[in-house]
């Protein structure tokens, strides 16, 4: 075996024009077999007017109707468990997963096959060999192991690296620290939220980790994982470098990571998906450097086809030359910025709360920290930042705290935040997606 | 044999190709012990997922419930 620093050297390198060759032709078929197998995505393409054998190239893509995530749970409303999206019998399905629902609304069920999930630990080996992950590695995953899909695909993925596994289920904080180092592990995979707070523990534990074995920290699940100030608090406090993923449930697996020269962004694994950018309010695709709505079609997932779905997530692409790595892979810089439906209207301004803890996370003082909104006597909108003081800053809270303010105000055209202190621990943790924004408006979004 | 980007496919490649198709025509015989089927369904499926990777075809088996 070649020591590569490319997984599949021959697609990560491959000319622009020869890519786009591969992914017309995988288009063709994928279309081609989601009309034969699915009802659903027949029933898609035929309100389109679109006959699978006119997609010839990739300009085509743009003919083929969104999938939207409303359109895929009503079929599955209508249909119950799965609608009528499969284009496999549900006895080839070997596993079945949801989406982890932290916006409240009706999950997503979703099957895959035994190919299917060879598929999705293979996306994931993209990642982890890009991010430098070899089969030496002891790789430790804060993951519980349930229904949300998270990194059951990594976890098969450094198994078929021939990495050494090191799973922790249902385990306390406490524990897994303890088992990070007494098993000598040397990467850990967790949300960024949650390696934060392993970080705090072990700190609490007086286990110095900085100084211990872990030299990665593959994190996924949440925008935090490219937002720079909070990459560098992670870094920091594990004394690791950090690699960001990001996948989706709708897809199974990861469709973009951070390669080992962490270019402040990350690679879209376009052998096996076509990522388009489009302007969420008109649906038109947007320029490389151009912010705008992620919409994916996946060429791997056999149950369950995905065309042109539209995922809410906001990034910008940029083309793969930016990265010093050699991949022609083009990248979202930043990675996933945030989400469509995220942003929070106060008195006129837009607040992003991944804007937020850009800022919030350049304050070393601050560990934990919630954005609360509420209405003040009955009508005014008003916008809070919750801290908690990280222990040996309480000196420094007062003045951090003014700081903190006024980047706020400064980065929000002058929208006044409250910056609070509460007591430690008394803000939620999370172990998967992190709910920061406590919303108690009468009317949210109001003016 | 030219891949789906049209480049010439190496030998190593068309060894993978036959190596599969292999796995797969077994794999359609009637009356495969539990063991030998289940077997060769992962064996099917990792070669699958290698000659996706090379770009080498794009159909899906589906008649072997892969």
């Amino acid at each position: 075996m070649s020591d590569s620093p490319y997984w599949n050297p021959k697609t990560e390198t491959m000319p622009r024009e020869e890519l786009s060759a591969l992914q017309a032709k995988k288009l063709r078929a994928v279309v081609a077999r989601a009309y034969e197998k699915s009802a659903f995505h027949r029933r898609l393409l035929d309100g389109g007017k679109v006959r699978p054998e006119r997609i010839r190239s990739l300009a085509d893509l743009e003919r083929i109707p969104f999938t939207t995530r409303e359109a895929w749970m009503e079929c599955q409303g209508a249909v119950p468990l799965y609608g009528d999206m499969l284009a496999q019998p549900e006895h080839d399905a070997v596993r079945y997963h949801m989406t982890s629902g932290t916006t409240g609304r009706r999950p997503l069920r979703v099957l895959d096959s035994r190919l299917d999930w060879k598929w999705i630990a293979e996306c994931w080996c993209y990642g982890f060999h890009g991010f430098g992950v070899r089969p030496t590695d002891r790789v430790f995953f804060a993951f519980s192991y349930a229904t949300f899909i998270g990194f059951w695909g990594a976890h098969y993925a450094c198994e078929k690296m021939g990495a050494m596994v090191l799973p922790s289920g249902n385990m306390a904080t406490p524990n897994r620290v303890r088992v990070i180092e007494e098993m000598g592990a040397t990467v850990v995979c967790a949300t960024p939220t949650y390696a934060l707070r392993m970080a705090q523990e072990a700190r609490e534990l007086g286990i110095d980790l900085p100084r211990g074995l872990v030299s990665k920290v593959i994190v996924s699940g949440e925008p935090a994982g490219s937002i720079p100030a909070t990459k560098r608090l992670i870094e920091s406090q594990w004394g690791a470098k950090v690699g960001d993923t990001a996948g989706m449930t709708e897809l199974g697996t990861i469709m973009m990571f951070e390669c080992s020269h962490q270019p402040g962004g990350a690679h879209i694994i376009e052998d096996h998906f076509v990522e388009e950018v489009i302007d969420p309010a008109t649906g038109k695709a947007v320029g490389y450097g151009e912010r705008g709505e992620r919409v994916v079609t996946s060429f791997g997932r056999g149950m369950i086809p995905v065309l042109r779905y539209r995922t809410r997530d906001l990034v910008v692409k940029v083309p793969g030359a930016r990265c010093s790595c050699g991949r022609t892979f083009d990248l979202y810089e930043g990675g996933i910025l945030g989400r469509v439906d995220d942003m929070l209207l106060v008195r006129g301004t837009n607040v992003y709360p991944r804007a937020v803890e850009a800022i919030v996370r350049e304050y070393p003082a601050v560990d934990e920290f919630q954005i609360r909104l509420w209405t003040d006597e009955g009508i005014r909108d008003e916008i809070g930042v919750r801290c908690e003081v990280r222990a040996g800053h309480e000196e420094h809270w007062d003045r951090a705290a003014v700081d903190l303010q006024k980047d706020l105000v400064r980065n929000h055209e002058g929208l006044h935040f409250h910056v609070e202190r509460v007591p430690t621990g008394s803000l939620p943790r999370f172990e998967l997606k992190a709910k920061r924004v406590k919303d108690d408006r009468v009317v949210k979004g109001g003016a | 044999m030219k891949d789906l980007a049209g480049r010439e496919a190496t030998p190593v490649e068309r060894r993978l190709l036959r190596l599969y198709d292999g796995v797969a025509d077994l794999l359609r015989e009637e009356g495969l012990a539990p063991c030998v089927a289940a077997n060769l369904k992962e064996a099917a499926a990792a070669l699958c997922v290698a000659i996706l990777d090379l770009g080498l075809r794009h159909e899906r088996p589906d008649d072997l419930g892969l």
